[in-house]
């Protein structure tokens, strides 16, 4: 049993439902910084949802399955993507500038580049894992 | 050399030299304590009242060899007490595609609703639900009953009625069938006195003892089950000179206990109860029988506090019997045979981290009979690490 995904990248404000699959109770928490829940033991078929008004990584755990942990990057700004399966990404509409770019593989951050944008223009950063 | 001897070189040498990887697990909690008691003549009482620090340290190490195959053991070690081995077994899941698993080796007994609440981290409490604790007048080795001493009542060295985590050597078959549950076990000692702590772990009843569990979840979050135990519970050797029991042989004497629990789960409410018939069958048909009963209710009010609070009781028959006297010959008694106890405990706990939880207990307990109700109530505070 494991979260799907493992990693979340979503947009501050956003509400997220963790639905139960498995044919077993489960408990979902997290006591992180940006947000502190216990959603309580609820069977398959149910979902509890949650919203993430802070900014930041929540770490996200199973009460009952110690094992099962999952990470929420709540961002501040929509600039960010989920690679394809052949892990091919595209972040559209940045303003030129220069920023500080993360890659997240599995549940941890991997490795975090600074990258410089240009206007009306593409930028290529490649990450191998 | 023929084409099957061939064949069978062949195989032992690919037995040989083919690797068996594991897939090897650890994990455990350690507990940092503080206990401070009432100074009353009890069993309850710990080192004689004064305040005193403890600590409980639990190994959890596991190897999976393949999809089907398992060693599961527990290692447990207090302050006052040697490295023991609560569990060590060899676990063979859905034997033949049967759906049935097998555990052999010293494994936990299913008896009861105890489950993972053995440990600190899953146990709400400081302490276990009385009737795994409370320690009763009924010796196992000696077979006297010392009814007749007050201050033997309260102390306790007896066997207990649940002997605390039950653990015992034996063998256990289990499985599950839509949604009921079963499990039966053949152990070397018995409900209230395990095998656990024999001498060599060698088996020292005149008999196995045999554990059946059977258990319905109707729904997700409801789980009803009854377990029945039967065995012999007293060393298997005759009764000395100052026994009531002497030139008997108290080794075929069986204890018959039942119990039916209930598990009840919504949302950030647990409920769980249990209650208790025992008979430990005794000198010449005597029964000394108990009654015992446990609920608990735990409540998680934030994502780091949580609030529970247990009450649990056991009741003790009457008897008329011979018992040892003061002057350790038989001698006429009748009457409970045991102080009728109660406990209630309030607990509540803080998780400081994700693996790091803060527990703050009150035990209030309570003895009727004989021995009067002494001053015994325990203060717990425990901190808890999970690795």
């Amino acid at each position: 049993m494991v979260f799907r995904p493992l990693v979340l990248p979503i947009l501050l404000g956003t509400t997220v439902d963790f639905p139960n699959s498995d044919p077993l109770f489960h408990n979902v928490f997290s006591l992180s910084e940006a947000k502190e829940f216990d959603l309580g033991k609820y069977p398959k078929g149910e979902r509890r949802s949650v919203r993430f008004d802070q900014a930041g990584v929540v770490s996200v755990y199973c009460e009952i399955h110690s094992y099962m942990f999952a990470s929420i990057l709540v961002l501040q700004n929509p600039y960010f993507a989920v690679p394809d399966q052949n892990g091919n990404y595209e972040i559209d509409g940045v303003p030129a500038g220069t920023y500080s770019l993360s890659f997240w593989y599995g549940r941890k951050k991997a490795e975090s580049r600074t990258v410089s944008v240009s206007a009306n223009q593409s930028t290529t950063v490649n990450f191998q894992y | 050399m023929s084409t099957r001897l061939f064949l069978r070189l062949l195989g032992t040498t690919a037995l040989v030299v083919t690797p068996v990887l594991a897939q090897f697990r650890v994990s455990g909690q350690a507990t940092a304590e503080f206990v401070k008691s009432e100074n009353g003549v009890s069993q309850y009482t710990i080192d004689e009242g004064r305040s005193t620090f403890a600590w409980r340290w639990d190994l959890f190490a596991d190897a999976a060899v393949s999809d089907h195959v398992a060693l599961l053991s527990n290692v447990r070690m207090l302050q006052d007490q040697v490295l023991h081995i609560d569990r060590l077994s060899i676990r063979v899941s859905d034997v033949a595609s049967s759906g049935i698993s097998v555990e052999a080796g010293q494994v936990d007994i299913p008896f009861g609703n105890l489950g993972d609440r053995r440990f600190p981290q899953q146990n709400p409490f400081f302490d276990l639900p009385l009737m795994n604790e409370h320690i009763t007048t009924l010796c196992k080795t000696d077979y006297r009953l010392w009814v007749l001493f007050p201050g033997f009542a309260v102390s306790g060295n007896g066997v207990r009625l649940l002997d605390q985590g039950l653990y015992d050597l034996g063998i256990k078959a289990y499985g599950t069938a839509g949604i009921f549950g079963y499990e039966v076990a053949l152990i070397n000692g018995m409900i209230s006195v395990t095998g656990t702590y024999s001498p060599n772990g060698m088996n020292v009843s005149g008999g196995l003892g045999k554990v059946l569990r059977l258990s319905v979840t109707p729904t997700m979050g409801l789980t009803l089950g009854f377990s029945y135990a039967f065995g012999p519970f007293m060393k298997d050797q005759y009764a000395d000179s100052g026994s009531a029991l002497f030139g008997e042989h108290p080794g075929d004497y069986p204890q018959q206990i039942a119990s039916g629990d209930v598990d009840v789960e919504i949302g950030h409410l647990s409920v769980r109860g249990i209650g208790v018939y025992n008979r430990w069958q005794y000198m010449g048909g005597q029964n000394l029988d108990a009654i015992s009963y446990s609920a608990e209710a735990q409540y998680t009010l934030t994502p780091r506090i949580y609030a529970a609070a247990r009450v649990g009781g056991i009741q003790f028959s009457t008897i008329n019997a011979l018992v040892t006297s003061y002057n350790f010959r038989p001698a006429p008694f009748s009457g409970r045979w045991d102080d009728n106890v109660t406990r209630v405990e309030l607990a509540a706990g803080y998780r400081i981290e994700r693996n790091l939880l803060f527990k703050l207990c009150y035990e209030i307990n309570n003895s009727y009979g004989i021995s009067g109700n002494p001053m015994d109530n325990v203060l717990g505070i425990q901190t808890v690490l999970t690795f």
